[in-house]
This record gives C-alpha cells, structure tokens and sequence, in this order.
C-alpha cells in the first residue's frame, strides 16, 4: 500500500506543491515513482501528461520520502460538463504497477475553475456591452 | 455542478470497473491462459470489454509477476497508421520470449495477421489479442455482455442505482446494437436528468469496466 500526503491540495500556478509519501515495505518492492501529473475527465478519450517526476528506491529500511514539485502555469484546474481538467501527485510502485494519487487544484487563487460559471458571467457582460 | 469529473459514466470511470468472469476468477482465466501457452484470443463486438479485459490483464501480470512468471510483456494498441514500426516492436519483443497483448488483431494487414498465426517462425509466439471475430487463433474468452453484466456494471459505476435507469441502460444497450460503451456514453448526457431521479444523491463510485466471460465452451487449446 502507498499512502501520499499533501501539506495542501490547492495551489496558485508557481507555488511549490509539497508532500510525504510512504508505503508498507512487505508489499512494496519498489522503485516508487511519484509523478505530478494531469488529465482529463469526460465524455471523451482521455488525456493525460506526466509534468515531472522524482524516483525513489524502496528499501527495507526506507518506508517513507518527502518530495517537492514546483506547480506549473497551464493547464488550470476546470471543469465543465462535458470535460474535467484534474491535476494530481500520483505515486506508483513500478513493480507491480500498484498506485495511489491524490488530487490537486492548480489555478489562480487556487481556485478549480467552472466552466459552467465562466460561460455564464461571460455572457452576461456581453449583454451588458 | 454536475461537472465531468463526477460524471459516473466518464471514460476513466468505465475503465475501473472490475471484470467479472461468469465462471471462476482471474485465477482461473489466467491458469487457462498458462494451459495454453499464453496464445488466445478475446472476442466480442465494439463496446463489449475487450480493451479493458486486455489492459486488466496486462496488470494482473503485472502484479502477480512470480505466480505466472510472465512479468515481461508488450501491450500494443494497434493503430493502423502506425502498424509497421509496432510490428518491428512486437518482432523484437517476440525475441525476448515476451507475451503480446495486441488491442485489435484486425487492424493488422492481411499478411501480417496471417504470419502471425500461422507463420511457422511465430507459431510458438506468446500472442494474446483482441478481435471481433475468429482468426485461426485458440478462443480464450467471448464477451457477450447480457442484462446480468449489465445491471452488475451499472452498479458498479452508480452503486444506488434503481430499476429505471437499469431499464433504461438495457434498452440503450439495444439501440446500440449490443455496445456498451455506448450505452454509457448516452448515460452521460443523461445523468442530470437520472441524478434528479435517483432516491438520494450521489458520489460517484470508484468503478471500472465490463465483460463477461461465455467462453468455456468455446476455449481451444
């Protein structure tokens, strides 16, 4: 089992996004990749980008690590009714493939932003033009 | 909101629903798979769990790496655009004694499916594939999803489900000529109205894929 902890889960683009992994040595052999990543949720075919990633050896006597990743300037957390931008710390053993990830917002005020709600003040400052 | 991300029928959740064989467990299909040298076929039409069945199979090899000793393999979603450099890919996997889990044995040419098969210097390759129909290769399951699969797949993606939107989903499933993926799809646009109608709200369940295993009798060796 891989458990991923987040000293937050909202995040401005810039800002360093920090956390504690750790896992149960018995079943874990190891390397652990922990990977910021983001996708999409929806309707359609699903897309999917590793940002960046840090390796690290699991060993007997090593159960848990601490890693950093610097939040990136796009894409920003939306979601629509149609499609879903979701950004996250993914942890996976590359041995057996077992994962755990823990979602993130990355926007401005570290606010997930809705497309729904942006169409609609959109429109409504157009009618006021 | 109803947003993508808690869309219950959102591809990445289709992709999470567990298969669930009719008859014996994964242990049992894999022990099948073993008994045949690792050379079968998954057969069934668009939107029946092949892809998925393939993809969950390529993790149970994964994670039982000493059980099956078949941790090395290559999975490779044939693209017909794209099919010579992953037939040179596949013919350097086959070197290394690695078993091919091929997505959609059909979008092969002609020829290369045919030395696939048949091609006396591949007879013996660890070939696992997905297929519409039969191609010359033992059948290792057949998907044919019926109202039992279905209503345990919806379940599975909406766990407080009621007998309306399991009417509803059958009867998509049919207007779909048999294809589920597509029934969900329509589910999709609908879950608004269905989340409305639903006894209670909602969080969408951690869920999975569809399949059904019918192939005992059809299973060569």
């Amino acid at each position: 089992m891989i458990d991923v902890k987040l000293a937050d889960n909202h995040f401005q683009p810039g800002q360093t996004i920090t956390g504690k992994v750790s896992w149960d040595a018995n079943s874990i052999r190891g390397p652990i990749e922990v990977r910021l990543i983001w996708y999409t949720a929806g309707k359609g075919t699903q897309d999917f980008e590793i940002i960046d990633y840090v390796e690290i050896a699991a060993t007997e006597t090593n159960v848990e690590c601490d890693f950093s990743f610097v939040a990136p300037p796009w894409p920003f957390s939306c979601s629509g009714k149609l499609v879903s931008v979701v950004w996250a710390i993914e942890c996976i053993d590359m041995a057996t493939m077992e994962a755990s990830r823990s979602e993130i917002v990355v926007a401005p005020n570290g606010t997930e932003i809705e497309l729904q709600n942006s169409n609609a003040s959109f429109s409504s400052n157009e009618n006021r033009i | 909101m109803n947003s993508a991300r808690n869309n219950p029928f959102a591809a990445q959740q289709l992709e999470r629903i567990d298969f669930r064989f009719l008859v014996g467990s994964w242990h049992d299909a894999l022990e099948q798979l073993q008994r045949m040298n690792w050379r079968g076929t998954v057969i069934g039409k668009c939107g029946s769990g092949k892809s998925t069945l393939l993809r969950q199979l390529a993790q149970k090899l994964n994670r039982e790496v000493d059980r099956w000793g078949a941790s090395h393999y290559e999975y490779v979603s044939i693209d017909k655009s794209k099919r010579q450099v992953q037939w040179r890919r596949m013919m350097e996997a086959i070197e290394r004694n690695e078993i091919l889990l091929l997505d959609g044995l059909e979008r092969f040419s002609w020829s290369q499916r045919w030395h696939l098969i048949f091609g006396k210097e591949l007879r013996t390759a660890k070939i696992i594939g997905t297929t519409h129909r039969r191609m010359g290769l033992p059948v290792w399951i057949q998907l044919n999803p019926d109202a039992d699969t279905i209503e345990y797949c919806l379940r599975e993606l909406v766990p407080i489900a009621n007998d309306d939107l399991i009417t509803r989903c059958i009867e998509l499933f049919g207007e779909h000529d048999g294809n589920l993926r597509e029934a969900f799809r329509s589910l999709y646009d609908e879950w608004p109205i269905w989340q409305r109608k639903l006894p209670c709200p909602t969080e969408v369940g951690v869920v999975a894929q569809s399949g059904i295993n019918q192939g005992d009798s059809d299973t060569g060796n």
